[in-house]
């Protein structure tokens, strides 16, 4: 310990004499060498310290001059070079601007803890049925009842979200949420004004309250306290009815549900049904929220929830398989995102080193052309101490300023990245640039700073300088060495970063071309009033008469596919089950009504049969899908077998499956019915001109008066709701394409500086080379197999690495392994081409040297 | 002799330069604290001492280089210093200015 006190002090010599000191006085005190007793260890630290403070303290009014002189100095030097100080500042500026608003993204979305008191504590339990199509996250009242009765959750609190049009002003429709009144015990949130919901108004007839959040308390209420115990007036279908009361106000910045765009603003008691109770009426909408006990850990909390699963389930319902899972909430609420959003921040990681790196190399080369003037500083008695803060000072005001531009850069950068990210991100609204990020964007440019010009510090100030200078000898072999490691690795941190991005965006191109077995360019959902209350044969023939309408299709009972996953339609499920075995569970399998050209028009193939047509024989149609079809009937051909569904159905045909949740949801077993002409339904439209232009056609025809309200007529593009549910992979293929091409191009600017600098240290011996009969085709060989030579290290040390890495991207990969080569040699031919091309300019231009001129110019 | 003027030297100093003076060719941090100490019977604090040295070097009155490694340091050189003529100047001058102060109050130490 006091060694390595006196070390950072003393230059080894100096450490060994003191030491030297120590022993020899030990020994004329005590007739005994080392090992050193505790006194003489205390001599040492207190020497140490007393060293640290003379230098601190006793000197700190000239240190303070000093170093005012040493930055003032440093800064004109800069500006004296620009051709140098620029590249880096500019370099800096984008990695840095690029780094602050990733971490601005990433730490609202995922580091940043909730908005509660001890939100560690704060959990989500999600029911998970194997059995079931769907990914049911959603609870029912009745489990909700089960879990708060888990001695691990302190409270516990189901919550179901909903909208509401205020009848006033502006009819303001907000997100609102039916909640248990343990929710506010379990965020642990007061109220400003009035009183939180309490058990007593979930009771029925006294559910007639409501507690309303801060922004909208400031927009109705003008923020007056007498808002508290007025009356709200809520549009209930083409009614108003009045009520409920206002019995309390939420501070500013409170809200949930936090997830899914718009945060809710009110609250209302949650009131179960009779049925619900009893669990007879098994409808699953809620979600739960709870809070641990504070010694309960989240694997005890998981044990007593799985060992209280089977009275967790009403009687009847979800025979068996049924698992709960706990998991954090801010787990919860980041998703899938969280993944990719830690993935981007290390991505930037990566590119931010690189980019120290290429820095430091620049500052590398500019100190290698300033060694006569560091020589001539060293020789009229700077010391190494000098030396090395004068130029660290360089590079930290470097950092200092690209800080400075990249905050200014970010201010906007922010702005951009909450409007490119998707909707669902959860709390994508708390994105700015706070102080936690003004934090991090200080430390990154004090530690860019110091990573940067640390080694070309260190080089710059080493004694032999003056030496050197006085022999004559080459003064660039070791910063050349460091030169070449310092490429080696910004080109190994390059490929690292490249593997990762083309492991991404391999990802996401076969998601995008993943065939989801229906067509769904230009293909529009129509849904609302407009369509649903008028006959379907009367819609059916105003669209088909429209202009760049092709075919038009009817569906009922749930949305076409993507379109529940993509924005908020809905699904429907229905057992299947074989004729002649009633009894058995069956399967679950989405059920739509469909009209017959629904598959033509979807473009989803009937692999045998015809579409369902009632009244086409003495048992109603069903047209399965071909998971069905095998689970039901094995090899046997289905088409005119009987199924039990909702009745005896007969089997008209065979559908291929469908991908209706995306490429990367579930994939739920489909059964199609024939459609009910007596409802309305929903519309399928494949069309052929321009979406813009049928869209405004058909809402010319379909909605009387020209009322545009969004909810009489809803067009919804299928391909929206593919972006939709691919926003998280696409931003991140994004984000790391842009990261991975930044990164490339520092490297490729670094390599380009590297080669040329050292062709303009070896200027006379390519000289003497060409004048010796060296052909121009020889000397640029030479230079690029020496370039090649930094990418084989490069790409030596950057594929492991890369190996390590991609396996923590396992989870986040579609159809393509973590094993592929592909990926690899992809990022290596590309690390290695822009790499040869970037040494390609210097190179020619090296031989093409006239040896005259070189020789000369020494 | 004219030149650029010798730094003022405080009490501490003045003692370790005329120590380091004395010592010729041996004067390392042990053995300026030592001299002091039997020469003037001062406690000379090594760390003081060594602190002292360095400074001094920084000031530009002293250089230092590493002696030869030796057995009874366990083959570790000693730090050997030694004045430029910027520190006998110095020392020339602190003195003058004692002795200037000192010399009518001779009388007041002739009592003592």
């Amino acid at each position: 310990m006091s060694v390595a006190l006196l070390r950072l002090v003393l230059s080894p010599q100096g450490v060994e004499a003191v030491l030297g000191d120590i022993e020899e006085e030990a020994l004329a005190r005590n007739h005994q060498a080392s090992p050193p007793s505790l006194v003489v260890r205390l001599w040492v630290e207190w020497l140490t310290l007393r060293y640290l403070t003379v230098c601190l303290a006793g000197g700190l009014n000239e240190s303070v001059r000093s170093f005012g002189r040493i930055v003032r100095s440093a800064f004109w030097s800069l500006v004296a070079a620009p051709a140098t100080s620029l590249p880096m500042f500019a370099i800096l500026t984008v990695g840095l601007a690029a780094a602050i608003v990733t971490y601005s993204v990433v730490d609202a979305v995922v580091f940043k803890p909730l908005p509660f008191p001890d939100s560690n504590q704060l959990v989500v339990v999600t029911e998970h049925d194997p059995a079931s199509p769907w990914e049911t996250a959603s609870l029912s009242a009745f489990e909700v009842r089960g879990l708060s009765r888990v001695n691990a959750f302190g409270a516990l609190a189901g919550v179901h979200r909903t909208q509401v049009t205020i009848d006033q002003g502006a009819r303001p429709t907000v997100v609102a949420a039916n909640v248990d009144a343990s929710l506010f015990q379990v965020l642990g949130i007061a109220p400003i004004a009035g009183r939180v919901l309490t058990a007593d108004d979930q009771r029925p007839g006294h559910s007639n309250v409501v507690v309303i959040g801060y922004g909208l308390w400031r927009r109705l209420f003008d923020g007056s306290p007498s808002a508290v115990g007025q009356v709200l007036r809520i549009v209930a279908g083409d009614t108003t009815m009045t009520g409920p009361v206002i019995v309390g106000v939420m501070p500013e910045g409170f809200a949930y549900p936090l997830s899914e765009g718009r945060r809710a603003e009110l609250w209302r008691p949650f009131v179960m049904h009779d049925d619900e109770r009893d669990g007879v009426n098994d409808g699953h909408y809620l979600q739960s929220v709870a809070r641990m006990r504070r010694d309960t850990s989240l694997r005890l909390a998981q044990n007593q929830l799985d060992a209280a699963t089977p009275s967790m389930t009403a009687p009847g319902q979800h025979q068996g398989g049924v698992t709960f899972r706990v998991t954090p909430l801010d787990e919860s609420l980041a998703g899938d995102v969280g993944g990719w959003m830690r993935l981007a921040f290390w991505a930037v990681v990566i590119m931010v080193l690189s980019v120290c790196a290429n820095v430091a190399n620049l500052h590398l080369a500019r100190s290698t052309r300033r060694v006569r003037e560091l020589a001539i500083r060293l020789a009229l008695g700077a010391t190494r101490r000098h030396i090395v803060t004068s130029l660290l000072v360089e590079s930290m005001i470097i950092s200092i300023a690209a800080t400075a531009a990249a905050l200014l850069i970010a201010l906007w950068g922010v702005d951009v990245a909450r409007a490119a990210l998707p909707e669902a991100i959860s709390r994508a609204d708390e994105i700015a640039l706070n102080r936690r990020v003004l934090v991090a964007a200080s430390l990154s440019a004090f530690g860019a700073g110091l990573l940067a010009g640390l080694v070309p510090a260190w080089l710059a100030s080493r004694h032999e300088l003056v030496t050197k200078m006085r022999l004559g000898a080459s003064l660039t072999q070791a910063r050349s060495l460091w030169r070449s490691a310092l490429i080696v690795g910004q080109m190994a941190l390059v490929t690292v970063l490249l593997v990762s991005t083309t492991f991404v965006v391999l990802s996401f191109g076969r998601v995008v071309s993943a065939d989801l077995g229906f067509s769904r360019q230009n293909l529009l959902v129509l849904t609302g009033q407009a369509v649903r209350n008028d006959g379907i044969a009367d819609t059916r023939q105003r669209l088909r008469g429209l202009p760049g309408v092709v075919s038009v299709a009817a569906v009922q009972n749930g949305s076409p596919p993507l379109i529940a996953a993509g924005f908020d339609g809905a699904a429907s499920g229905m057992s299947v089950r074989p004729a002649n075995s009633p009894d058995s569970p069956g399967l679950v399998a989405e059920f739509r009504r469909v009209s017959t050209d629904y598959f033509a028009v979807a473009g989803i193939t009937l692999v045998r049969g015809h579409p369902p047509q009632a009244g086409l024989g003495p048992l109603p149609p069903v047209v399965i899908d071909e998971a069905v079809a095998a689970a039901l009937f094995g090899g046997r051909d289905p088409v005119g077998q009987e199924v039990r569904l909702d009745r005896l159905r007969v089997v008209t045909g065979v559908a291929a499956r469908i991908r209706s949740n995306g490429p990367e949801g579930r994939v739920p077993l489909q059964v199609y019915l024939p459609l009910d002409e007596r409802r309305g339904a929903d519309f399928v439209v494949r069309v052929s001109a321009p979406v813009e232009t049928v869209a405004t056609a058909i809402r010319r025809a379909l909605v009387a008066g020209g009322d545009d309200g969004v909810n009489v007529l809803r067009i919804l593009r299928v391909e929206d709701a593919f972006r939709n549910i691919t926003a998280g992979r696409r931003l991140n293929a994004g984000i790391m394409s842009f990261f991975g091409l930044i990164a490339l191009l520092v490297g490729a600017a670094g390599v380009y500086g590297v080669i040329t600098s050292m062709i303009a240290q070896e200027r006379r011996d390519i000289g003497v080379r060409i004048a010796l009969g060296a052909t121009a085709g020889r000397v640029t060989r030479d230079v690029l197999s020496r370039t090649s030579r930094h990418l084989a290290v490069s790409a030596a040390i950057g594929i492991p690495c890369a190996w390590w890495v991609t396996r923590g991207l396992a989870s986040l990969l579609f159809e393509v392994q973590a094993s592929d080569v592909s990926p690899y040699l992809i990022a290596l031919a590309i690390v290695s081409i822009s790499g040869i091309a970037a040494a390609w300019v210097p190179a020619r231009r090296a031989s093409q040297l006239d040896p005259l001129v070189a020789l000369r110019a020494e | 002799m004219t030149g650029i003027t010798p730094p003022v030297l405080g009490e501490f100093e003045l003692l370790v330069v005329l120590a380091v003076l004395r010592l010729g060719e041996d004067a390392y941090p042990l053995a300026v604290a030592s001299e002091i100490e039997t020469t003037t019977g001062r406690k000379a604090a090594r760390p003081s001492v060594f602190i002292t040295l360095n400074r001094l070097e920084d000031k530009g009155l002293l250089t230092s280089r590493y002696g030869d490694p030796s057995e009874a340091r366990s083959g570790r050189p000693r730090r050997l210093f030694a004045p430029k003529p910027i520190a006998v100047r110095a020392v020339k001058a602190a003195m003058d200015r004692v002795e200037a102060l000192s010399r009518d109050l001779k009388h007041i130490f002739d009592t003592l």
